[in-house]
């Protein structure tokens, strides 16, 4: 079935399903009219700025944002080579990167949106009984040629939360991260960024539509 | 009946058959992992030359599942090339990320000029 036979059949579904919906549908809070209006295909993440004390938080988070942005539908910038190219121009800090003016981003990389991210926690507390490592992080989509907002949100996740997520992407995420944990003894809180970032980026009710490259897009 | 609601209920049968499956869009392997692990080269359990080993094993098993590479794959291949010094790898790695997803292009194109650059 090629693309165009694809996209003729998207429209009449997504009427069907939204005439099933109709009725159970709760009326959204979140207005999505800009995001909508936008229709991003391509993001660029910046190197998330980092508000807790463990150093590895902001390049641990940005190698997990990937997998949940391209899996929602969007072009992800190679986060790595993104931040050597910043690194090569002598912004080193998330900081100075995140204040980049929108045009010389727009020039460089030619994205339709920018995600800016910052942790708010990152890594293992430790108390009297037990220790719980948590990574809370926050994010702004915007939109790379207008600078206008498109989407904000955050999420949070914590080795201490109970293991019922079942469902879905985030099932299997949290399930191979459980798998792992075992074996990443280094750090823990990388394990727990990726559920966290899985949260923040998935696509759900108030969260960032699905883009371009998903067969659910412009079905939100 | 007409086409279009045939068309819908077809659509809904395909995807009924397809959400019990690996409904991923891309094979992912190691990649996600290996990106976090060259942030930390500098720890020594890794270089840009296994790590481009790698990434080849995740390229051949993308094909044999076939499966799509994820946005970025090919250009982190490339990153990679280039720090390796191997320039003409690079340079394919970045015109290959661009026919795939040519949402990159101003930014391979970027690469590519630094690449020329003496």
């Amino acid at each position: 079935m090629n693309r165009h036979t694809l996209k003729s059949m998207v429209k009449p579904l997504a009427m069907l399903l939204a005439v099933l919906l109709v009725g159970c549908a709760a009326p959204p809070k979140i207005d999505q009219s800009a995001f909508k209006q936008s229709k991003p295909g391509s993001i660029l993440v910046l190197p998330p700025i980092n508000l807790s004390p463990d150093i590895r938080g902001s390049l641990s988070f940005l190698s997990t944002v990937t997998l949940p942005l391209s899996e929602a539908g969007y072009y992800v910038f190679p986060v790595a080579m993104v931040d050597a190219t910043f690194k090569e121009n002598g912004l080193s800090m998330p900081d100075d990167i995140h204040a980049a003016p929108l045009p010389k981003l727009q020039s460089i990389f030619g994205a339709d949106a920018v995600l800016y991210i910052t942790l708010e926690k990152y890594g293992s507390s430790y108390v009297v009984i037990d220790s719980q490592t948590l990574v809370v992080a926050k994010a702004r989509l915007v939109d790379a040629r207008s600078g206008v907002l498109l989407w904000e949100g955050k999420a949070s996740a914590s080795d201490a939360e109970g293991r019922d997520n079942s469902n879905g992407l985030l099932g299997v995420l949290v399930s191979s991260v459980i798998h792992q944990l075992a074996s990443q003894v280094g750090n823990p809180a990388h394990g727990i960024s990726k559920i966290a970032s899985a949260r923040l980026l998935s696509p759900r009710a108030g969260g960032i539509l699905h883009g371009p490259r998903s067969p659910q897009h412009g079905k939100d | 009946m007409n086409m279009k609601i045939c068309g819908c209920i077809a659509m809904l049968v395909l995807l009924g058959a397809c959400a019990s499956k690996d409904n991923m869009l891309y094979h992912w392997g190691s990649y996600p992992d290996q990106v976090y692990e060259g942030f930390q080269i500098e720890s020594g359990n890794t270089s840009p030359d296994k790590q481009l080993q790698k990434l080849q094993e995740e390229q051949q098993k993308a094909a044999s599942k076939g499966k799509a590479l994820p946005p970025g794959f090919r250009a982190h291949m490339g990153f990679l090339y280039f720090q390796t010094g191997q320039t003409n790898q690079a340079a394919m790695a970045f015109e290959d990320e661009k026919k795939h997803f040519p949402e990159s292009a101003t930014y391979m194109d970027f690469a590519l000029n630094q690449l020329r650059k003496p």
